[in-house]
């Protein structure tokens, strides 16, 4: 199952146990995910929703899913994972695509909260607070990859920047050195170890607290979940980074595994992959 | 003639309806705007378990999400795929 590539949303997507028209279905799909869903884009269907604040706007069904989906993963984390933040990353630097950032380079305005529960969306007509803009990048890539996987007749995986949604058995290379078998759902890691950047005198990163606006911070470097889908694990894997020393316990309460990376480069397991690493050595 | 104004009356009548089915409809749209406005503001309905509606959306029902848990273990054999920070 050698997998195959390509750059879509800013990541290298690989596919594995796809036939040519398959892969050219997920890559198709990917494309046009990235071309709705971009901040980086005005031509986006995103850029012109987030122009559009404080106004109601009709939106397309695939547009209004994703903001369906974004609004119960916030409510699923207690709003730990926040699609109202796009005002909030360009506060603090990213406000183009990652590659195109300018080390050390200052970023206008003022960073802003999560509101996630002001959103209002009825049918195909949505409405955000004025000011407001989405960044549904969190659910996007987690939702392409999951489809991804469903245009495959048989097993294999798509893996978007390292997240990844597989059927059958999927050996997969964890951080912290080990390895595992997915055998039905996803994978992904969340952290603050990449795409970080310089904000004036300030380091930032990606994964914003909710609660004030700013660049997160946590005891992890790195936490990565195992859910039934990728999106899950996307989601899971954010939010138990922003719980920080309560990640571990809020996803056993889940019953989802996560394996946790510190900054010190300590690694912590929760009970639920402890559990699931161990009947499978058992075994 | 009385067939002709018949005809102008139930035209009439046409027309009228018509104007109060806009009506109707454009106050509908109002009256759902202004309600998602006025809910907007101090809203602070609580977060639900997952899997659930929010408080900020309608009905569908199409794309539930839920933190659902995958099946996994270990392995041994050669990784196909890592998983990192992108």
């Amino acid at each position: 199952m050698s997998p195959e590539t390509f750059r879509s949303m800013g990541v290298e997507v690989a596919v594995g146990g796809a036939s040519r028209s398959e892969l050219a279905g997920v890559q198709s799909l990917f494309e046009e995910l990235d071309a709705r869903f971009t901040r980086f884009r005005e031509t986006s269907e995103l850029c012109r929703v987030n122009a559009a604040a404080g106004s109601p706007v009709v939106v397309s069904p695939r547009f209004a899913q994703v903001v369906r989906l974004a609004l119960r993963a916030a409510a699923a984390t207690n709003g730990r994972v926040d699609p109202t933040l796009g005002r909030a990353l360009e506060a603090a630097g990213y406000d183009r695509d990652f590659d195109l950032l300018e080390p050390g380079s200052t970023a206008a305005g003022m960073p802003s909260p999560g509101c996630w529960r002001d959103v209002r969306l009825y049918g195909p007509v949505l409405w955000l607070p004025p000011g407001v803009a989405l960044d549904l990048n969190g659910v996007v890539k987690g939702l392409a990859a999951d489809e991804g996987l469903r245009l495959l007749a048989g097993d294999g995986f798509v893996s978007a920047g390292g997240d990844v949604a597989g059927r059958g058995r999927i050996t997969v290379a964890v951080p912290g050195g080990d390895r595992i078998v997915l055998r039905a759902g996803g994978i992904a890691t969340s952290g603050s170890s990449r795409r970080r950047w310089r904000n004036g005198d300030t380091a930032a990163h990606h994964l914003l607290d909710p609660a004030t606006g700013r660049p997160a911070s946590s005891p992890w470097a790195e936490v990565t979940v195992v859910a039934g889908s990728c999106l899950a694990a996307d989601v899971a894997a954010k939010a138990a980074f922003l719980a920080g020393a309560e990640g571990p316990a809020w996803l056993d309460r889940h019953g989802l595994g996560g394996r946790f990376v510190g900054t010190s480069g300590m690694v912590v397991d929760n009970a639920v992959w402890k559990r699931a690493t161990a009947q499978e050595q058992a075994a | 003639m009385a067939e002709e104004s018949r005809i102008e009356a139930a035209h009439r009548r046409v027309a009228a309806a018509k104007t109060v089915a806009v009506v109707l409809a454009a106050a509908g749209f109002l009256a759902a705007l202004g309600l998602a406005r006025s809910s907007h503001a101090g809203s602070s309905t609580p977060a639900r378990a997952s899997g659930t509606q929010t408080p900020a959306e309608d009905q569908t029902g199409d794309d539930d999400f839920s933190l659902d848990p995958g099946s996994f273990g270990t392995g041994n054999d050669a990784p196909q795929v890592q998983t990192h920070v992108s």
